[in-house]
């Protein structure tokens, strides 16, 4: 493994672990999701994968292992702390004000350093963006699920973040949707970002995605660009093989 | 070494409240313990807490005088926070547990109804200086007596006043507990007796603060006079709200309020003109009664202000019971029950000779704010001046 | 709008009328309601006296609806905390020779600070637990604020004589200076807080959090401060209110309760966690509680009954409340 601060590397990730009860969810997990790069992470249902993005967020408290970031250690942070720094992410399960219409959604992501007239030009370019212009007034309770999504996403986007975590963007959405969302995730990684994309869409992940990270059982059993993952056999045991017997 | 100061002082604290409480329980000979609970905190604390200072000052002196046949005089005061249930409680516990040889009666009249039940169960007697309510003394209860006037007879002066300066049409209002209704009850009385009509009658709960709409009403129905069965708090209200709302009436009268030092001080000159109830006045001179200057006298030296009438009541009826306990010769409570039934005594507070249900004949007073001081007005025998009714309207004054 | 909505508003806009006019109906019965124009200025002045009432009784519910909206936490202790207003504006005028409303100046930050403190020593531990673990730790910090009060002013009630005059509104209608005054500082009071909330940044972050806690935390708002710029808010809204009762009606250290009872009335028919909600339900609640004493006989003692009758058959007919959405 390379050094913490290669640069090369937005987030580096290192023996991470976090157990619910007696489950492990995340047991001694290492990874170093390159910078500028649309990075996917895969694994059967259970591998430990979103319990990654919430340690990562500080939604939950790692056990132990360090989460390195511009040289700064982000194990135990609050989230609004990891979000002032630059990461932000979506849900699985979309995480909107359902009471709030799509615009004041957008505006209270209220750690922004800059003057409400900025943040409402941003909001509003964000808004057309995702392509939800004509359904700015309307409550996000209101909003189609991939509408939802594409809102999440918008405003996942409100701080121009540095690193940007999607967990499972294309569950819901339509395809004409979805094409949309893939060109604006290649659009922010053109402009430097760094994309981890949590997704269950082989197709998604394998067309889209630079390197792939695979967890089973809460660690990592495979990385590497899609068309060594794809003929990885400790994936295909992973995915098939065992789950059969 | 501080931390070891800290350690001995807490033992010592300890080894000293120990050792008072076991006195309590294995108290020498030459001691008798009298025990109450009266409200120290809560709605009653305020008249409530003026009968606590004459019961202090009362059991100095009555030690000072060598005590009750002899023993030394301790009193045991619980608070029961103005509370019916916590008063039963504590008198089941002073007569049970803490097994006191005489009783002090608790404050107001629904308390001490319930209370009545308790002393009667053990043949405790005592004489009752909070209540007013004659209901108390109408149920063959024979361990209670009481030394006050009853409430039927507190608006009695103010109805009377009302008649001589014409009044027509008054509204009786009150606090909906005991002693209130009763009061109510008695003015209605009055008013019928007087050939005075009531056109409103009514009761509000014992925390009402905003009485706007109730006076609205009182005015509505053509009140000339309002006749209210009130405290302290309910009292400054209605006549602050009277003045909010320009709202005039030719007599205001108060059963308790107005009787209480701080009425006129808070109230300033929005007290004017309003009549309220005494049982009894610090004034020697008018009402002549045996030993009331030097009472009047050590009550003002210890608390910086003159007893009121529930002070005198409490000094009255513990002076009452000293003669009862003379009489008898013994704290025996048969003896001492008989001794209460037969006194005839004229103490500080004015005569005791009760009824066959333990009832007082005592006369009250009926007074008047005039510049900040309550002057007597009725009835014409004691009063110290003439009333100024009808009261002038808010805007003339 | 749900069809199952609208008609839920139908009928609550029926009740209304029902509960609004069985007050005059058993007037009429009792002879107690008339037709003349004296009968009308009673009956005005009433009404008046009860809008402006209602003003500030609104702004005690703002604060219990904003602490409950916020971190789920029902405060037990709300009407204790106007009655420290109330004490500390008592002190003030005594004491300091200030005025009740000028003693606002200091008396406001002072509470929002006790509020912040409350947040970090008290509830901070009870967020997120179980709604009567937090009921029973306030209704404890209320007992506590009682007997604390009860040893240093005793129980003897206290009044401010402030603005005891009387302003003729209308040829008919009198109402005290005291009370004008006192809806005139709770409206703006309560207006100044909703435009806080509205427009400035940390209202809407507060407004986020209390929509959804976590959804806000993943926006980048950190919760914990919040939670204690929210208390601070709430505590200095109660003494605000302490402030406008003590210039108002006399108070001791237990009045508290019927405050504390009010606010609770009133956030339940307004709404729990909804603002304008609080502020109509005061205004509703204080006008019908005066209408029942004017008309109905011994309607006094009535009026409770019909306060906690109208909170029972708003939520039958809308378990959110007057301006609740149905929960999801």
């Amino acid at each position: 493994m390379g050094p913490v601060t290669a640069a090369d590397i937005a987030l580096d990730i290192r023996d991470l672990r976090k157990a619910f009860g007696g489950v492990r969810a995340v047991d001694g997990c290492t990874l170093a999701f390159p910078r500028g790069k649309i990075s996917g992470l895969i694994g059967p249902n259970g591998s430990g994968k979103t319990t990654t993005f919430n340690l990562l967020t500080g939604v939950a408290m790692p056990d132990s292992g360090q989460i390195f970031y511009k040289g700064e250690d982000l194990a135990g942070m609050k989230p609004y702390q990891v979000f002032r720094r630059g990461i932000t992410r979506t849900f699985q399960v979309t995480r909107v004000f359902r009471e709030m219409t799509v615009l004041e959604n957008m505006l209270c992501v209220t750690a922004l350093n800059v003057s409400e007239r900025v943040a409402r030009a941003r909001a509003y370019e964000l808004i057309d963006f995702v392509s939800l212009t004509r359904l700015r007034g309307e409550y996000a309770g209101r909003l189609s699920y991939g509408q939802q999504k594409l809102l999440e996403f918008a405003r996942a986007l409100m701080t121009d973040p540095e690193v940007i975590l999607l967990d499972e963007p294309a569950a819901g959405v339509n395809r004409t949707l979805l094409q949309d969302l893939l060109a604006h995730i290649h659009g922010l990684q053109e402009r430097g970002k760094t994309i981890v994309i949590v997704e269950h869409d082989m197709n998604v992940i394998m067309n889209h995605c630079a390197r792939i990270f695979v967890m089973d059982y809460g660690v990592k059993i495979a990385e590497g660009p899609p068309a060594e993952i794809q003929k990885d056999e400790r994936v295909i045991e992973a995915y098939f093989g065992r789950r059969r017997g | 070494m501080r931390a070891h100061r800290a350690c001995l002082a807490i033992i010592v604290a300890i080894l000293v409240l120990g050792a008072g409480s076991a006195a309590a329980k294995h108290r020498p000979n030459n001691e008798v313990v009298m025990g109450g609970a009266i409200s120290q905190t809560g709605q009653y604390a305020e008249p409530a807490g003026r009968q606590v200072n004459s019961i202090k000052l009362w059991v100095d002196e009555v030690n000072a005088r060598g005590g009750l046949l002899g023993h030394k005089v301790v009193a045991r005061l619980l608070d029961d926070k103005s509370d019916t249930q916590t008063a039963i409680k504590l008198y089941e516990k002073l007569i049970t547990e803490d097994k006191v040889d005489l009783l002090l009666a608790p404050y107001s009249s629904g308390i001490t109804e319930a209370v009545a039940n308790v002393n009667e169960r053990y043949k405790m007697p005592f004489v009752a200086y909070g209540a007013a309510s004659s209901p108390i003394w109408e149920k063959n209860r024979k361990y209670i007596f009481n030394i006050v006037a009853v409430a039927e007879d507190y608006q009695k002066g103010a109805v009377h006043l009302a008649k001589q300066i014409g009044v027509k049409t008054i509204a009786i209002i009150g606090q909906d507990s005991l002693f209130p209704r009763q009061a109510g009850k008695g003015a209605k009385e009055w008013a019928k007796k007087l050939g005075i009509n009531v056109v409103l009658e009514e009761n509000y709960p014992p925390k009402q603060t905003d009485f706007t709409a109730l006076l609205q009403k009182i005015k509505a129905a053509g009140a000339e006079g309002l006749i209210s069965n009130s405290y302290f708090a309910d009292a400054a209200a209605q006549l602050r709200q009277m003045r909010e709302l320009n709202v005039n009436f030719k007599l205001y009268s108060s059963t308790v309020g107005p009787g209480l030092p701080n009425f006129p001080e808070q109230l300033g000159n929005t007290a004017e003109y309003v009549l309220g109830f005494s049982q009894w006045e610090p004034l020697p001179q008018i009402l002549k009664h045996p030993g009331m200057k030097e009472y009047i006298e050590a009550y003002e030296k210890r608390f910086n202000e003159k007893p009121n009438y529930h002070a005198g009541g409490a000094y009255g009826s513990l002076l009452v019971t000293e003669a009862a306990i003379k009489k008898a010769g013994s704290f025996d409570n048969e003896k001492l029950r008989e001794a209460l039934a037969t006194l005839d005594i004229t103490t500080t507070f004015g005569r005791y000779k009760v009824d066959a249900k333990g009832m007082n004949s005592h006369e009250g007073l009926t007074f008047q704010i005039l510049r900040g001081q309550r002057k007597v007005v009725w009835p014409d025998k004691f009063a110290e001046t003439k009333a100024e009714l009808p009261m002038p309207e808010w805007s003339k004054r | 709008m749900e069809k199952s909505d609208v008609r839920s508003l139908y009928l609550l806009a029926a009740f209304l009328v029902c509960a609004y006019s069985l007050p005059f109906l058993i007037g009429i019965q009792f002879g107690t309601v008339r037709a003349d124009e004296q009968w009308f200025a009673y009956l005005a002045t009433v009404v008046f006296a009860g809008i402006l009432q209602g003003g500030v009784y609104a702004m005690f519910a703002v604060g219990l609806t904003l602490i409950f909206g916020v971190m789920r936490i029902i405060n037990a202790a709300h009407g204790e905390m106007v009655m420290m207003g109330a004490y500390l504006t008592w002190v003030a005028f005594f004491y300091l020779g200030v005025d009740p409303l000028l003693a606002l100046v200091f008396t406001l930050p002072i509470a929002f600070l006790l509020g912040v403190a409350l947040q970090k020593v008290l509830l901070n531990a009870v967020v997120g637990q179980p709604e009567l673990t937090a009921l029973l730790v306030t209704f404890g910090l209320g007992l506590t604020m009682i007997y604390v009060a009860e040893l240093i002013f005793t129980t003897d009630f206290r009044t401010i004589p402030y603005a005891p005059q009387t302003v003729q509104v209308t040829r008919t209608i009198a109402v005290g200076q005291n009370k004008l005054i006192s809806f005139v500082m709770a409206v703006s009071i309560s207006a100044a807080v909703y435009l806080f909330l509205k427009f400035s940044r940390l209202g809407k972050a507060i407004r986020a959090t209390a929509l959804n806690a976590e959804v806000a935390m993943v926006c980048g708002i950190n919760v914990q401060r919040i939670y204690l710029v929210t208390t601070g808010i709430a505590v200095a809204l109660a003494v605000a209110g302490g402030a406008l009762v003590s210039i108002q009606f006399g108070f001791n250290p237990e009045t508290g309760v019927v405050y504390t009872l009010q606010a609770f009335a009133i956030v339940i028919l307004g709404g729990r966690g909804h603002y304008v909600g609080a502020l109509i339900g005061g205004l509703m609640l204080a006008v019908l509680e005066n209408l029942v004493s004017l008309m109905i006989p011994n309607g006094t003692a009535a009026v409770e009954l019909a306060a906690y009758g109208l909170m029972i058959f708003v939520l039958l007919i809308r378990p959110g409340g007057l301006m609740g959405v149905k929960e999801a």
